[in-house]
């Protein structure tokens, strides 16, 4: 009985954490308006909305196709509001029309909406963890006087560096492994909630912060 | 039973890799900041107290300035215009001899009077020492070492004065202040050597007295205040200063500024 609790935990571990962070932060007036607030609230609606129709037993894929893109507008946003300068601002936005381009290409082309998009996960994981590792080498040339353990932004950019460079192969893989039906193939979804589950965590702290002034 | 695939170990391989990986670059980009900000606060900890030892030196400067100033008018200044006056005072016409003897001798006086109120006057300027120079400031208090009868004080310059920050001039002028102010208090010396020595890349100024000495350690574990205010104070402008004294065989200080 336990063991199927703790299952079906690990099956939710993607949306669980996301209502407690949406609780946490409800209590943050400092995060109105914040597109990591969007981003969990995005999250949240597919994960749970994909958990529920697999309960079903009914076809959800073409919901992660929807999570991919939209979770990518709500950090892309994230990101543009975070380097507020004209040249990067410019960049992200051309980025986010290209990746736009490339994820209808995508379902055309090679991954229908009735299959995971690897394809497009795998470039939204590459763009994102290229936004975060910018963010670092920002603060490695120009260290900000403040306490970064106080920075919202920086707990913010941890979680989604840790998230989408942590699960980059397994987002590459997941398609393949699912057409190949690997034996124990749900161990490595388990493992992507337990990645997403760091993300959270990593998110609460950013809540728990003050608005940060670190840019 | 199924049983994992080498696929699958692949990517869950690959993935704990990464997941390494990351906690990595997090934890050098956390750490590389904290290391940062604690030498800011360190850099910042340090300005404050160099400019509260300045404010300080400049402070004392003046003291001893005014104290300097205070002891000329009533030993020297008011004495010179006392005689003044009683020449004045004595002066009879009738005798044209005596009264023209008296008036050259006033003369004389007065001409003394102008040129000790000179004197002082320069040392009123509080940017003296970035006028004059160290090297001169410091000879000045050697020669009102000299004036006071008490000691026989020398100053030596070996090699050419270099360019010393104002700021760091100050506070080398006032440790110099504070080791002769010791010198005369306490030591009972009789004879005091400054000298200065400058080479390509150190400027050392080491002053000896001939007095009584002193148990350095101790003198450091007890009521000491003053020599590790001296010590603290030359490391501030990342000078060394060494005391070497003992008992019966005169002190001997040294400061060592790296150029």
């Amino acid at each position: 009985m336990i063991e199927i609790i703790l299952i079906k935990l690990l099956n939710y571990l993607d949306t669980i954490p996301l209502l407690i962070l949406l609780l946490v932060a409800k209590n943050n007036k400092a995060l109105r308006g914040s597109f990591i607030l969007y981003y969990i609230i995005i999250q949240l609606f597919f994960n749970l909305s994909a958990n529920i129709l697999n309960e079903l037993g009914w076809k959800n894929l073409y919901l992660y196709h929807l999570n991919c893109l939209f979770s990518f507008y709500a950090l892309s946003l994230f990101y543009f509001q975070l380097f507020n300068t004209k040249q990067l601002s410019r960049l992200i936005a051309a980025v986010a029309v290209i990746f736009t381009a490339i994820f209808f290409f995508n379902i055309y082309k090679w991954e229908s909406v009735m299959v995971f998009n690897s394809n497009t996960f795998g470039v939204a994981s590459f763009i994102l963890c290229a936004y975060a590792l910018y963010y670092y080498l920002q603060l490695y040339k120009n260290p900000q006087p403040v306490n970064l353990a106080k920075s919202s932004n920086f707990w913010f950019n941890t979680g989604i560096f840790s998230y989408y460079t942590i699960s980059f192969f397994i987002f590459l893989t997941y398609h393949k492994l699912t057409e190949e039906k690997a034996p124990l193939l749900r161990i490595v979804w388990k493992l992507h909630n337990f990645i997403f589950l760091i993300m959270c965590i990593y998110f609460f702290i950013g809540i728990l912060c003050k608005r940060s002034r670190v840019k | 039973m199924q049983t994992i695939t080498g696929e699958i170990r692949v990517v869950l391989a690959i993935t704990l890799l990464l997941l390494l990986i990351t906690t990595f670059v997090i934890f050098f980009v956390f750490f590389y900041q904290k290391r940062y900000r604690q030498h800011r606060k360190e850099t910042l900890e340090l300005e404050v107290r160099f400019a509260e030892t300045l404010r300080q030196s400049r402070f004392e400067i003046q003291e001893q300035t005014l104290k300097h100033i205070s002891r000329e008018l009533h030993d020297n200044l008011g004495q010179i215009a006392s005689l003044i006056k009683i020449n004045l005072n004595t002066i009879r016409l009738s005798d044209i001899d005596k009264t023209a003897e008296k008036i050259e001798n006033t003369k004389d006086l007065t001409r003394q009077l102008i040129g000790d109120i000179k004197s002082l006057s320069v040392s009123l300027g509080s940017d003296r020492i970035s006028k004059i120079g160290l090297a001169k400031a410091i000879e000045t208090e050697v020669e009102q070492l000299n004036k006071t009868g008490e000691f026989v004080a020398s100053y030596n310059l070996s090699g050419t004065m270099p360019l010393i920050n104002g700021d760091k001039e100050i506070i080398l002028y006032r440790i110099v202040q504070e080791v002769f102010n010791n010198m005369v208090k306490h030591s009972q010396a009789t004879n005091i050597d400054i000298l200065i020595s400058v080479s390509e890349n150190l400027f050392n100024l080491a002053m000896h007295d001939n007095g009584m000495g002193f148990n350095v350690e101790e003198k450091m574990k007890g009521t000491g205040a003053g020599l590790q205010n001296l010590i603290s104070r030359a490391s501030l402008i990342n000078a060394q200063l060494n005391i070497q004294s003992t008992p019966g065989a005169g002190t001997r200080i040294t400061i060592a500024l790296p150029l």
